[in-house]
């Protein structure tokens, strides 16, 4: 039953409005101090609506140097998240759908074991193996590097589980009409595999690609030239100034562009899946 | 335009399951064979060891003389109706009949052709850019056809192509199936496990049981002549009511009861004797009776089935009565049956003895 008290309704609302309030203010904030001159937001008192200076501070920091301490346009850093984000979400929603793929369709000794050994590396976060691997990126000269940046983080047992699960619930007779159809392993996986793994890519990519962005500690990591920071650690970067002031009309627009690219994903590709979802084709 | 040789196949799965047990089987250009059986007789594994989606563990599988063992399902030049159509969800019903005919190469002018062809045959044409979601079960039947029919298959293939759909849309397709073999004059094997498809489609019939042949033959030898009492129980509705008796060479004894059965046999011993519900009338034409108590009607409109138990022996006896039978106070009928509809075996053997 629904009630329908005026009352009610009004508290529900109010509920509402403080959960958008709550989550939107800190975005507010940020994007109010992005357009402060300098000085304003260490004065002490934080205006709450936007200041005069958008236009210099975003363009300053999309074609200038950042920062004193980050020698490189913000530009040039989402260039670099742009390429390492894109490279672990292609890279791990290829390798990750061609285990699957192996590891569902094909018959071959120690099939299980090759799952169960993908399986358990989701025990080990990146974190946690992060110096061997900085060492065997080291060794390989790929510090430094867009590859250095994206290989080590490719590998996903997450996204291989992921799509494991989906193709167990594909037909088998489906399978069969096509190997009958005279489709070999390589037609079946783009003709009939991929097209019907539509709306789990679509996800897959949205959820990588966050992922690669927000990668944080490995870029900071296997980066030491410039030229190959990512926004995100970028930030950070600006904030460690020591005991000289923060110059936050810097870091906010940068804040704020590292924000977009994210949302932009994730706003494009939802429709997408929407879509996916609503098409019942299976 | 092809036929089908099976000789000595059989299949072992690697747990060591035997799921058929040595079959020779001949299917003759533009045949349709069915092959009928319960669960777990074999009969999906024979089918699919034809279609290639199977390895053959032992014996020789010929179409035409080409030895198909080794082939790829797609290099025997078969073409299979599966049980949940398999259509490809996300290509629309052109598409999936043309699959196929594109990985073989076809030129697009020619698949353009043989699929509009199909769809007039079939009468798809109106639903050629739709998706399969967007189609009935019936459709879905239909197009699952046509994606076998398109590539002109030598021979077709069916794994309980029906048994998706309801009764009534069953028969339809039932009907057309049958017409659509005759009229294309393809070789054809069908799998199912419902009686009333194998009897109504099949040139020939394949009862299995247990991984084995138990007869081969035409819908009526099989009916009328049953060669087990496996096929005897299996095919025909209700099934056969099966009694103990002895035989004294020509003489049957069932109970106080000898018939002159006019056999040549010289077996001596007990036997399993089975007659068909139809069998027993309730007019007395016919030479001998026997009475029964009765425990239940089912009226089924042009007849009824009527229960009960044997009055000496307590077998559980089935009667299928033309037209409408009323039950009257009485609880006991006789019924009268004619030596000629008797089916008798032995016992130890199951051999048919008449």
């Amino acid at each position: 039953m629904v009630e329908n008290r005026f009352g009610l309704r009004l508290l529900s609302h109010a509920v509402l409005w403080l959960g958008v309030l709550l989550v939107a203010l800190p975005l507010w904030v940020a994007f109010v101090a992005s357009t402060q001159a300098e000085g304003d937001l260490v004065s002490g008192t934080l205006s709450l609506w936007p200041g005069d200076h958008f236009l210099d501070n975003y363009r300053a920091v999309l074609f200038g140097a950042a920062d004193v301490s980050v020698n490189v346009s913000v530009a040039r850093m989402l260039l670099n998240s742009l390429i390492m984000a894109l490279g672990i979400a292609i890279g791990k929603i290829t390798i990750s759908l061609l285990a699957a793929y192996a590891i569902v369709f094909f018959r071959f000794r120690a099939r299980m074991l090759s799952f169960w050994l993908i399986f358990i590396t989701l025990m080990l976060p990146v974190e946690v193996r992060i110096m061997p691997t900085f060492e065997v990126v080291a060794n390989l000269n790929l510090l430094n590097s867009y590859v250095g940046l994206t290989l080590p983080l490719i590998a996903s047992a997450t996204a291989t589980f992921l799509f494991r699960q989906f193709f167990m619930t594909i037909p088998g007779e489906l399978l069969e009409a096509a190997r009958v159809d005279g489709a070999g392993p390589i037609r079946f996986l783009f003709d009939i595999l991929l097209p019907l793994s539509r709306t789990n890519l679509a996800a897959l990519f949205v959820i990588m690609f966050i992922y690669g962005w927000n990668q944080y500690l490995w870029p900071l990591l296997v980066t030491t030239d410039d030229h190959y920071y990512t926004v995100v650690m970028s930030v950070q970067r600006m904030l460690a100034v020591g005991d000289a002031d923060v110059t936050w009309h810097r870091v906010m627009p940068a804040t704020v562009l590292a924000m977009l690219p994210p949302v932009l994903v994730v706003v494009l590709m939802q429709r997408l899946f929407v879509k996916g979802l609503i098409e019942t084709e299976k | 335009m092809a036929t089908l040789t099976l000789q000595q196949i059989r299949k072992t799965y690697p747990n060591g399951y035997r799921a058929i047990h040595g079959i020779d089987l001949t299917v003759t250009d533009g045949e349709f064979i069915v092959i009928v059986g319960p669960s777990g007789c074999g009969k999906s594994s024979l089918l699919r060891m034809i279609a290639g989606l199977e390895t053959i563990s032992e014996g020789e599988m010929k179409i035409d003389d080409r030895l198909i063992n080794g082939l790829e399902p797609a290099q025997r030049d078969i073409a299979m109706v599966f049980q949940n159509y398999a259509l490809y969800p996300h290509m629309t019903v052109y598409a999936n009949m043309a699959y196929g005919l594109r990985n073989r190469g076809a030129p697009k002018a020619q698949i353009e052709e043989d699929v509009q062809r199909t769809a007039k045959i079939l009468e798809l044409e109106p639903l050629l850019a739709r998706k399969p979601a967007q189609l009935s079960g019936g459709q879905r039947q239909r197009v699952a056809m046509g994606r076998a029919i398109v590539r002109d298959p030598k021979i077709f293939l069916f794994d309980e192509p029906l048994s998706n759909l309801d009764a009534k849309l069953r028969v339809q397709m039932r009907l057309e199936i049958k017409k659509l073999q005759r009229q294309l004059g393809t070789t054809a094997v069908y799998v199912t496990h419902d009686q009333v498809e194998a009897m109504t489609l099949a040139d020939r019939l394949v009862v299995m049981n247990g991984g084995v042949v138990e007869q081969i033959g035409t819908p009526m030898e099989i009916y009328e002549r049953p060669a087990t009492p496996f096929v005897a129980g299996f095919i025909g509705s209700p099934a056969m009511n099966f009694m103990p008796g002895q035989l004294h060479g020509r003489q049957l004894q069932m109970g106080e009861r000898m018939i002159d059965m006019g056999l040549t046999t010289d077996y001596r011993g007990s036997v399993l004797v089975g007659v068909r519900p139809e069998h027993l009338h309730r007019e007395a034409g016919a030479p001998h009776r026997l009475d029964m108590h009765l425990s239940m009607i089912e009226p089924l409109g042009a007849d009824t089935l009527v229960y009960g138990e044997l009055t000496e022996g307590r077998e559980n006896l089935v009667a299928r009565i033309n037209g409408h039978f009323k039950a009257g106070s009485e609880n006991s009928m006789r019924l009268h049956f004619s030596e000629r509809d008797l089916h008798i075996y032995c016992e130890q053997s199951g051999q048919r003895l008449n």
